[in-house]
């Protein structure tokens, strides 16, 4: 089952967990659990938000407002980073 | 398996567990209600203190039922037995070297995904397996409903379903133990698959470690755990085997170190079938909405069209509301304010009438003028945002990037340079390469932020009255054809072409809050006229000055002086020195470019700046200047990033000219072909 979801994440470049666990076959949470665990094992980096954007270094902008919540992001790492790691 | 009742003598505890009182080890993900239950069990009848050797705290107590005494231990919160962390190794080494008689899983049916990892690693220990299936309520709230029944019979273990925080089947699961303890359950556990290969090496591997292992780990269990990376487990074998053993170990691991995915992907697998045995409903219906939605929205070509009808939507919503309020703010405010005052000042000095008709009413109270305009446009994007578009908006950016051949890492920071360029800069910090990171930085401000489309939604109208919609949305998206042209040659030249890829999570589409909505629009105004009341009024007042001194003439003016130096540049454009100037403030904050304007035409016209903007240039110079300020160099605070995240001054100053040879180039051209076409 991983090694299908690093394909598919692979070949699509980029894609949602929506899309991913309905080609899966699997619900949303298990597949949230699934990329969390890559995560843990270096297999994702797991991208977050600058500080920027909790610093108020922006805050000087009138419209600043507008970024909104970025959403959470995973990043496939290169093969052989991920092997190096486990 | 009662040979481990009491703490090993070297544990710091008080408690002495009594010969012949069965021991029962809590287990379970943080976060699960293990606690809960413990305490609930236990009452004061516990005692906390640490794990030997380790600063991790170890609860256990007592607790009677039907007139039967029990010890209970509360094991470190681990999500799995893998020695990933100081409690996974905790918990492990307690079940398999204590051996209690019994092992209490806590799982959670609201979280039954994240829960069962443990249970499919305790299933395949040899102990006594009872799950306590905790939190049923707030599963039953989420409309998850999970059968405890066939869920036991799926994993072959007892299941009894609890709410620990209302003590709701305590009784149950207190018999479930005591059923346990004194007759096992004889069904055969299920247990996670093993492919067919990975399960022949497990074999060669317990027999080479079978006779070195430490009294209490089966040997099949551990050669999984050398499978699966497990550096503690690794080193305890290394540690017992002879060398030439530790080397056929060693050897084997290396022809199989991605035997993790395979053995993990076993775990899920089984997780996916209980899940599927046991589990109904999970807000199917609403995620079912969001999934039809995004077919749509997140498709990588209705999704692009769907994104520019939106924008161009935003435009025109933003326009045909806001222009004619503007209007009328401008001719039925501002021009008989500054016409009063300049009456009730006519015998005041000079310099003050000038100061407050023409810097203050024609500067910042033109700017204010476009306040309903901005509170359209922050509206329109509020809405959006609350709807849960916006996450799919940059989703439909990435992948069409991405489709392009833009390198990830690149494009993740440049989008989020939509809200503001300040955090684009910043984001680029997860670049390793140093080259590709200042070249990302050097790309950040060509992102519209929206800074720059809150400014184009103010002097689009004034040049372009009715066709402003059409205008202002073919200027968005030359921007991001520029943008893209610009990350494909960087990719091409950093990257070779080389790809990433990415999960990018969506939030669920959902109805809009307008009280969310209206607090923003109002946060948002609210700031915006403090920036006016301080930045705006204070580069208005300078720009009055200069544009008084020394002898009252604007023609005449330093003002004058400074824009008439620059007007050569400026004519490839077709700008005057006044449009000139205003792009020049624009440095400082983007919308001094309309203050600055407001000074210079505003206070002394009765028509309102707009009309007499479109009256004094024409519509190819208007699309020069639009142009030129949507990719002008960046404002002061993203100038002020780029130095301290680049730590040169070179590269802020480089960045800066290149903004600048851009900006005034694709400016000029436009203008050159709006001519020839007699726009």
């Amino acid at each position: 089952m991983l090694e299908k979801l690093l394909n598919l994440i692979r070949d699509h470049g980029v894609i949602s967990p929506s899309a991913l666990s309905s080609q899966m076959g699997i619900s949303p949470r298990l597949l949230e659990v699934m990329l969390e665990d890559l995560q843990r094992r270096g297999y994702l980096d797991s991208i977050e938000e600058p500080e920027a954007c909790a610093s108020g270094a922006c805050q000087g902008c009138a419209v600043s407002g507008s970024c909104g919540t970025r959403p959470r992001v995973w990043q496939l790492r290169q093969e052989q980073e991920a092997v190096k790691l486990l | 398996m009662s040979d481990c009742h009491t703490p090993s003598s070297n544990q710091a505890s008080v408690v002495q567990a009594v010969a012949g009182v069965p021991t029962i080890a809590l287990a379970g993900q943080p976060n699960m209600g293990k606690s809960t239950l413990f305490n609930l069990l236990t009452g004061l009848n516990q005692h906390v203190g640490n794990w030997p050797g380790k600063t991790i705290e170890k609860k256990e107590g007592f607790f009677k039922h039907n007139g039967r005494e029990y010890h209970l231990v509360d094991l470190p919160g681990t999500y799995s037995l893998t020695a990933n962390s100081p409690e996974e190794v905790i918990a492990r080494e307690y079940i398999l070297r204590q051996k209690p008689d019994l092992v209490l899983a806590v799982v959670s049916a609201a979280n039954l995904e994240r829960s069962l990892y443990l249970v499919s690693e305790l299933a395949a220990l040899p102990c006594r397996l009872v799950i306590a299936l905790n939190m049923v309520d707030v599963a039953g709230q989420e409309g998850i409903e999970v059968d405890a029944g066939k869920l036991s019979t799926a994993v072959g273990v007892p299941v009894i379903p609890l709410v620990a925080t209302h003590a709701r089947g305590v009784d149950d699961l207190l018999q479930a133990i005591h059923m346990e303890l004194q007759s096992p359950t004889q069904k055969e556990r299920s247990m996670p698959d093993i492919r067919a290969d990975h399960r022949q090496v497990r074999s060669d591997l317990e027999v080479l470690i079978l006779p070195y292992l430490p009294p209490g780990y089966p040997p099949a269990w551990c050669a999984l755990k050398l499978l699966e990376g497990d550096a503690e487990m690794q080193g305890l074998v290394r540690a017992a085997v002879p060398a030439g053993t530790s080397k056929q170990v060693d050897d084997i691991l290396l022809k199989h170190d991605d035997a993790f995915l395979a053995i993990a992907s076993g775990r899920y697998a089984w997780i996916e079938s209980m899940l599927r045995t046991a589990v109904h409903g999970q807000r199917a219906g609403q995620i079912s909405i969001t999934d039809r939605l995004d077919r749509y929205a997140t498709h990588p070509v209705s999704g692009l069209a769907i994104l520019a009808g939106i924008l161009g939507l935003v435009f025109w919503l933003t326009f045909t509301i806001g222009s004619p309020i503007q209007n009328a703010l401008a001719k039925g405010v501002v021009v008989p304010l500054a016409s009063m005052t300049g009456t009730l000042l006519a015998g005041a000095p000079f310099w003050l009438r000038g100061l407050v008709v023409d810097g203050l009413i024609g500067g910042v109270g033109s700017v204010l003028t476009f306040l309903p305009i901005l509170m359209i446009f922050f509206g329109a994007f509020s809405l959006l945002e609350d709807v849960g578009y916006m996450a799919r908006a940059a989703y439909v950016m990435d992948n069409f990037m991405h489709w392009m051949g833009l390198h990830g890492k690149s494009f993740l920071p440049l989008f989020l340079g939509f809200g503001c360029n300040v955090p684009a800069v910043l984001g680029t910090r997860t670049i390793e390469s140093r080259q590709a990171r200042l070249l990302t930085i050097i790309l950040a401000p060509l992102v519209p932020c929206t800074a720059r489309m809150a400014v184009l939604a103010f002097l689009t109208p004034a040049f372009f009255g009715p066709n402003a919609v059409i205008v202002s949305w073919g200027l968005i998206l030359f921007s991001l054809v520029l943008l893209v042209v610009a990350g494909v040659i960087l990719n091409r030249v950093l990257f070779k072409g080389e790809r990433s890829a990415f999960v990018m999570e969506l939030p669920l589409y959902h109805t809009p809050n307008l009280r969310t909505t209206g607090m923003l629009v109002w946060q948002r105004s609210l700031s915006f006229i403090k920036k006016a009341g301080t930045t705006i009024l204070g580069i208005s007042m300078i720009v009055w000055a200069l544009s008084v001194l020394p002898n009252g003439n604007v023609e005449t003016s330093y003002l004058a002086s400074v824009g008439r130096a620059l007007e050569p540049i400026g004519r490839w454009m077709g700008l005057d020195w006044r449009l000139t100037v205003a792009l020049l403030t624009s440095f400082m904050a983007k919308e001094n470019s309309i203050a600055t304007l407001g000074v210079l035409f505003g206070g002394l016209t009765k028509a309102g700046l707009a009309q007499t903007i479109s009256a004094a240039y024409s519509a190819s110079t208007g699309l020069a200047f639009l142009t030129v300020s949507l990719l002008f160099i960046p404002c002061a605070a993203t100038v002020a990033v780029i130095r301290q995240e680049t730590g040169s001054w070179r590269w802020t100053f480089l960045n800066i000219g290149l903004m600048l040879a851009l900006s005034v180039g694709i400016a000029s051209g436009v203008y050159a072909i709006a001519n020839a076409m007699g726009v």
